[in-house]
């Protein structure tokens, strides 16, 4: 089956060298350089892998074109990028490939940031959730409630206890004789 | 039931607030955004409501004092600080999501010689304590909390008070850049360097940062722009306009005066954009 881009639901912007890609679908942004840019571009769904492979080593001279054009079909597929699904790669082609993409980076061949994982070349992607910054989730949101609708339940209430409570419970329990009339006379001079 | 109101428009949009109390308490004012307009509208676009708490009718019953974005409530508090601040925060970050012409990004900013130094951060990363050494160094104040920057990638002053984070954990104290007698931004500034930095109490002295590529200035200001979920192609424009022009770094920091002296020179080695 032949690659096919996704183009649905994506906001584009191109960059020198590089190009932010934000999949409304995901909410995921992704920075593609320059090859994994031509392998997306060009992923039309007539054209085979080893004419991406080909058109990529005439457009940008690149060596090893094959094993690029593989690598960055992989990331493209895995970061859904791609309509058609594209296999993983065996364990064994990994270790070449990786032997290839060192010798891409010695001849600088593929544009790289210093903070890039060599081995994820050709596909960055630096936000996996673009919204988590943004639109903060209001964590502070305690119930969704009509504020027009008072309710006594939003009222705290501090129980007091009164002064004497404790003489007049003696006074019941008749351990102490009672004294009516000072209370009286407390009341009196508030 | 709603004794008094007020309307506000900040960046084209219309904040309304009712309150329980004929006198709206004084601490509303200061929590809404920096450089908002009351306004006469009826309609807004969002509404506050403020149940003023306080002492009840009844001895030993005392009410949380409430706070209603629209329907949600945001607050429910004895403090009246702790409501401003929710007040606070939920109005600027809606102001943020929702400006008509700006793009907001989570970031300090400082001017130093006619060029804004833009600071991106989420909350914890240091921005404030950044932003406060700058300014003791004579940058000038534009915003602890947001870059508002516009399509041609100018950034605009939002000199809300300072929140700077107490080690005891309770409320971040909160001067105004008059508490702290330091010159605060009037005119929009053209961008001049982005430095994402992250403080660490471990970092090594030396301070290094690394360059970034515009594709990776790119990512890390739409992961730090406030409408990145609500309105991703408004957000795209803005940050794709300062990624192109501008030198971007990242970097671990460890104390921010340390800091200081190199992101200054490093700025003023840079030649001024196009």
């Amino acid at each position: 089956m032949n690659p096919k881009a996704r183009t649905a639901n994506l906001t584009i912007r191109e960059l020198p060298g590089e190009t932010v890609i934000y999949d409304l679908a995901t909410m995921k942004v992704h920075c593609l350089n320059r090859v994994a840019l031509f392998v997306w571009k060009n992923s039309d769904g007539m054209t085979s892998v080893g004419d991406l492979a080909t058109r990529l080593a005439e457009e940008l001279a690149i060596p090893s074109a094959y094993e690029a054009v593989e690598l960055a079909l992989e990331q493209l597929s895995k970061r859904g990028l791609l309509e058609t699904f594209i296999p993983k790669v065996s364990a064994a082609r990994k270790t070449h490939r990786r032997a290839i993409l060192k010798q891409l980076v010695a001849l600088a061949a593929i544009p790289l940031g210093r903070e890039l994982d060599r081995r994820r070349a050709l596909v960055v992607v630096a936000v996996d959730q673009a919204g988590a910054a943004g639109a903060t989730p209001r964590r502070d949101v305690v119930a969704r409630q009509d504020p027009d609708v008072r309710r006594d339940a939003e009222r705290r209430i501090d129980v007091q206890q009164p002064v004497g409570a404790a003489v007049d419970l003696q006074v019941k329990l008749r351990e102490l004789p009672e004294i009516k009339g000072f209370l009286v006379a407390q009341r009196n001079s508030v | 039931m709603w004794a008094s109101g007020l309307v506000v428009e900040s960046y084209g949009l219309k904040i309304g607030i009712r309150c329980s109390r004929p006198q709206m308490p004084e601490g509303v004012r200061d929590a809404l955004p920096p450089g908002c307009r009351d306004s006469n509208e009826e309609e807004v676009n969002v509404l506050l409501s403020f149940i003023v708490g306080g002492e009840g009718a009844r001895p030993g019953i005392r009410n949380y004092h409430m706070l209603y974005f629209g329907m949600q409530r945001i607050a429910r508090t004895m403090s009246l600080p702790e409501l401003y601040e929710a007040l606070e925060n939920h109005t600027q970050l809606t102001v943020g999501e929702w400006a008509h012409d700006r793009v907001f990004l989570h970031a300090g900013v400082v001017g130093w010689k006619g060029r804004a130094i833009i600071l991106p951060g989420r909350s914890h990363a240091g921005k404030s304590t950044l932003v406060r050494a700058l300014l003791d160094a004579g940058a000038e104040y534009y915003s602890d909390e947001y870059a508002v920057v516009d399509k041609d990638g100018n950034v605009h002053p939002y000199p809300r008070r300072l929140s700077l984070r107490r080690p005891d954990d309770k409320l971040p104290d909160r001067p105004t850049p008059a508490d702290l007698g330091v010159r605060v931004g009037l005119a929009p500034l053209q961008a001049g360097l982005i430095l994402f930095s992250q403080y660490q109490p471990d970092a090594p002295a030396c301070w290094k940062p690394q360059r970034l590529s515009a594709g990776q200035t790119c990512l890390k200001l739409v992961d730090h722009a406030v409408a990145a979920q609500s309105r991703p192609e408004h957000v795209m424009d803005g940050v794709h306009t300062l990624s192109k022009r501008l030198p971007a770094f990242k970097s671990i920091r460890g104390d921010a005066r340390t800091v200081v002296p190199d992101l200054l020179k490093q700025l003023d080695s840079l030649p001024l954009c196009a």
